[in-house]
């Protein structure tokens, strides 16, 4: 019988009946990567995001697929146009976790295959330059996983623990270990299960850590004074995104923004969302969500109402602050990303620029 | 299937080339035991007495029925074509990826484990197991055919059934049995366990077949074996009435047009593929034959050997034979051509195995015994005893005083009375050994044959010049001269500490190696240099390190140093080291140097691991090892 079939096959097996067992083995298994458009029902967003920083607007991009290639790209605050500057050195198909902070970005390679630990890169000149760091264990697979604040660096891993450092990620030390958050007398009370994202608050020091509750009850806890507190909002729900003084809260079907303020936390109007595929910071206190069926929409900070745009581009993985107060939506094709805009009172996207990746099929998987 | 298969390509010319050469060699070797055979056989015939004569021609009366013969010598040639087939130049690559793992794909998870320990066995040592499987059954089928009668004709039956059952179970993966899709039209519940069943009947012993009962026994079983088949065939919801599936081909039709794909030659595919299309468009219908045959074909099998009627018998078989000759080309499609295709199929053994049922529900009347004149009385139980190996009458020998031990002179009396199919039968068992022999030998080797290692990366180069200097930081912060290594083997290569996928594949196997070598490592240093122009500190040679649990491993050194000490040392080794864009690793040359205790280099290894399996790392383990006792043992 030939091989496309299995029924009679004629193998010579001597070796089954005298030879000892073998322990079997499995070999590397591919980095994860979910492209944004494909994350609208899972319950955290995509790793694909964008953050601003005093200098720069940064975008988190998987590209090409199976395995994905994550892109890093930069618009310098004067520029109009985007460029990439992935961190080079390290096969980043487990996908990439960012942080800025004033001028630098630091961004922590997820783990695939047979690495098990997290390397970092570091730019402060707009992603000319890399400098290397390390975190000896994973960081967790959420946009939430890695937190910066001037020197200061916090690294949610994927078994929990929460890392902090005050060296710009030279050295590191444990604030909270496995369970630890769940432990707490204020984690106990929520009956929190998962650590899924830390930020550092408006407070000196403060720390941020949010869990899951379940998915009627909000999990925003405070560390201070070596103790975590709940953090107490005006909205329940589950946590879906925190970026720098400000938190994603879905309810039910509704999406809203709350900020983090010397006042309180202020809460947006619901947005009808439906579950969010992707997020992101456009400004200091103003968020974008991508939404299932090509739908987004952006907030600019407290007391600003939600601004729903047009129907974004086939292939859009992230948006990002363009330059003067205009929105670019990040499409993706293959190895071909394209850029469009939408800016001032024009409704339309418009396409403003296409980059074409060098992406080494077959380099790293 | 994790781990089961080299992932070698089964055409890999290094890997052909030496099953070929495996397979000429043991060719000679076989030719010899049958010429040392034959020699030995025709000395001592001469020698032969007047009363082993005598013996010989009275043992020679038992006449083997031909049911029995029609089954030895048709499932004994199957064996001979399957050992034939099995000598394809991909088989020793490929067969666990190309044949065992698709055979258990389908079945539950302990069904592919079980072929997997079996696939992970023969990946390990390609080379023994494909010859092996080639002589074993060859020398199987030689036996079958040879030995006629008599407790060597028996044994060639139990050898069946135990060869029979591991290729079953391994290799076929119970014929699907525990799978989804089961029909006997496409060869459930295997081929080979016909050839067992056949096996089984061969090993019994004669007098059974001097009665009716075993081709009652036959036919019966046949008989509800097809009837079951039939129910099966006629289970609703198993996709065997639909000729499509929204739009696509039902599991019937689907099954044919797979086979009409495969590589044959064109009238033949056209044949299969117009079937197919037939299948297709009128499913129900060719299910609804199907059905009836197999139910028909049964129940007449059934009838006749419950009322042991012949007549009724040979109708059956006539039907049974047209169908299954039919099922044989149209679905299938002869079973061998293309691919790795290694026997013909079901339908053949069936068609074997039922007229074998037939023919034994009217055995012969065996002739009486006949002593030979002049020759000295048998004992009276010779004559009913199970009879022994064919002989046959030898020639008067000339009459001269005996040289040698009684003893030894009846050995040589009982040599000279072996028919040549005796001698033959014999030979088949030394085929078989010389299969088997060198598998077993290898199987007690729990590493990998390093050849596996060598048709991934290419053959090592062997080299005689100074190791080039170096002093870099040993992931400990330790400054390492390779200077302060001498009196020790060193194995060096070159790895990127934050390589997602070769790098911790090659420490693996340097661990592997250093296990391999046990009390000798003492005399070896595994030493790597970090191969990345970014990722270059002690934490990252650190972390490494932990990684690979290759801080429990005293003779290891992971050294670092600046990016331009680096450079230069790469230079010196020939290693190219570059940053690949766009969330790419970096990119480096896989090699790796032995260097001798007094600091020569003695040759480069090409390291890439290729796909990275059990096997291909335990064969680069062998390798590496293999490399460094030679440099040991060649005490430079």
């Amino acid at each position: 019988v030939r091989s496309a079939h299995s029924w009679q096959v004629r193998a010579g097996l001597l070796a089954a009946a005298v030879a000892s067992a073998c322990t079997l083995a499995a070999c590397g298994s591919s980095g994860s990567g979910t492209p944004a458009g494909n994350a609208a029902a899972e319950a955290t967003p995509s790793l694909a995001t964008s953050l601003s920083t005093a200098g720069s607007s940064w975008a988190v991009v998987p590209m090409s697929a199976n395995p994905a290639f994550w892109q890093v790209f930069v618009r310098p605050a004067a520029a109009t146009s985007w460029q990439l500057v992935t961190p080079p050195g390290v096969a980043d198909n487990g996908g990439l976790v960012a942080a800025g902070t004033g001028r630098s970005l630091t961004v922590a390679f997820r783990p695939s295959q047979d690495l098990t630990f997290s390397p970092l890169a570091t730019s402060t000149d707009g992603g000319a330059k890399w400098s290397t760091g390390l975190i000896d264990a994973n960081v967790a697979a959420t946009p939430g996983a890695l937190a910066a604040s001037g020197s200061q660096l916090l690294a949610l891993l994927g078994d929990g623990t929460i890392l902090a450092s005050s060296d710009s990620g030279g050295t590191w030390r444990t604030l909270a270990a496995p369970g630890a958050v769940a432990g707490s007398p204020a984690g106990r009370a929520c009956g929190v299960t998962t650590v899924t994202d830390v930020s550092f608050g408006i407070t000196q020091g403060e720390v941020l850590a949010a869990g899951s509750c379940g998915t009627a009850s909000t999990g925003l806890f405070a560390y201070s004074a070596g103790a975590w507190s709940r953090v107490s909002l005006p909205v329940s729900g589950r946590v879906v995104a925190m970026m720098p003084g400000l938190v994603l809260v879905a309810s039910g079907t509704r999406l809203y923004a709350a900020w983090d303020t010397a006042s309180g936390w202020p809460v947006s109007a619901p947005l009808p969302s439906g579950g969010v595929a992707a997020s992101g910071s456009l400004a200091p206190g103003g968020a974008w969500v991508l939404l299932p069926g090509r739908r987004a929409a952006t907030i600019a900070g407290p007391g600003q109402p939600w601004r729903s745009l047009p129907e974004v581009p086939a292939g859009t993985a992230v948006l990002a602050a363009g330059p003067g107060g205009a929105v670019d939506a990040l499409a993706v094709s293959g190895s071909k990303l394209t850029v469009w805009r939408l800016g001032g009172t024009v409704a339309e996207w418009s396409k403003i620029q296409t980059i074409g990746v060098p992406i080494q099929l077959g380099s790293s998987s | 299937v994790p781990g089961m298969n080299s992932g070698l390509n089964p055409a890999n010319p290094i890997i052909v080339s030496a099953f070929r050469s495996a397979l000429f060699h043991q060719w000679a070797i076989v030719g010899v035991i049958f010429l040392l055979l034959l020699l030995s056989w025709g000395a001592t015939r001469g020698w032969v007495t007047a009363r082993t004569r005598a013996t010989a021609g009275l043992a020679a009366t038992w006449h083997e029925p031909r049911a029995r013969r029609l089954l030895r010598v048709g499932f004994g040639v199957l064996w001979l074509f399957d050992g034939i087939l099995q000598a394809q130049p991909q088989m020793a690559g490929g067969l666990p990826s190309q044949v065992m793992e698709p055979a258990a794909a389908s079945s539950p998870a302990w069904v592919q484990h079980l072929a997997n320990w079996g696939g992970t066995i023969w990946s390990y040592h390609p080379i023994q197991a494909g010859a092996a499987s080639v002589w074993i059954q060859v020398g199987i089928g030689m036996w079958m055919i040879f030995a006629v009668t008599g407790w060597p004709s028996r044994l060639a039956g139990v050898a069946s059934i135990g060869w029979g059952l591991i290729v079953w179970v391994f290799a076929e993966a119970f014929g699907g049995i525990f799978a989804p899709g089961l029909t006997v039209l496409f060869g459930a519940p295997g081929a080979v366990l016909i050839y067992v069943v056949a096996g089984a009947l061969i090993a019994l012993p004669g007098r059974v077949w001097q009665t009716p009962l075993i081709g009652r026994l036959v036919l019966g079983g046949v008989g509800v074996f097809l009837a079951g088949m039939a129910l099966l065939q006629a289970w609703p919801g198993r996709g065997f009435w639909q000729g499509t599936v929204n739009g696509q081909p039902g599991t019937l039709a689907g099954m044919v047009q797979t086979m009409a794909g495969t590589q044959q030659p064109h009238f033949l595919s056209a044949i299969v593929s117009s079937f197919g299309d037939f299948t297709a468009a009128h499913g129900f219908a060719v299910n609804l034959f199907a059905v009836l045959a197999l139910a028909a074909l049964g129940a007449v099998f059934c009838m006749s050997a419950l009322r042991a009627d012949a007549r009724l018998a040979r109708i059956g078989v006539i039907a049974g034979a047209v169908f299954c000759l039919a099922d044989w080309v149209l679905i299938e499609d002869l079973g061998f051509l293309g691919g790795l295709g290694t026997d013909p199929n079901s339908m053949i053994p069936l068609i074997l195995l039922f007229t074998t049922g037939w023919l034994a529900l009217t055995p012969a009347a065996q002739p009486a015994a006949v002593a030979a004149p002049a020759a000295a009385a048998p004992a009276p139980e010779a004559a009913a005893a199970e009879p022994g190996p064919a002989r046959e009458p030898v020639p008067e020998p000339a009459a001269r005083p005996s040289p040698v031990p009684a003893r030894l002179a009846a050995a040589r009396d009982w040599v000279a009375t072996l028919s040549g199919r005796s001698v033959a039968a014999a030979g088949a068992v030394g085929v078989i050994l010389v299969g088997a022999a060198p598998m077993a030998f290898a199987s007690v080797n729990k590493n990998a044959d390093p050849i596996i290692a060598q048709a991934i990366a290419g053959a090592s180069a062997p080299i005689d010049t100074p190791a080039p200097g170096f002093t870099l930081t040993s992931q400990a912060g330790r400054q390492v001269s390779l200077a302060s290594l001498h009196g020790k083997v060193v194995l060096l290569t070159f790895l990127d500490p934050v390589c997602t996928t070769d790098c911790p594949i090659i420490a693996q196997e340097m661990r592997a190696a250093d296990t391999i070598l046990g009390a000798q490592a003492s005399r070896v240093e595994l030493v790597a240099v970090v191969a990345n122009p970014t990722y270059l500190s002690t934490a990252f040679t650190q972390a490494f390190t932990r990684q690979e649990g290759l801080d429990q491993v005293p003779n290891w050194l992971y050294l670092t140093g600046s990016l331009s000490q680096l450079q230069a040392v790469w230079q010196h080794y020939g290693v190219q080291v570059e940053n690949l864009p766009a969330g790419a690793m970096s990119a480096h040359s896989d090699v790796a140097y032995v260097i001798s205790a007094t600091g020569q280099l003695q040759e480069e290894i090409s390291t890439d691991p290729g796909p990275g399996t059990q096997a291909s790392q335990s064969s680069f383990a062998s390798l590496l090892s293999d490399s460094v006792q030679q440099s040991i043992g060649g005490g430079q």
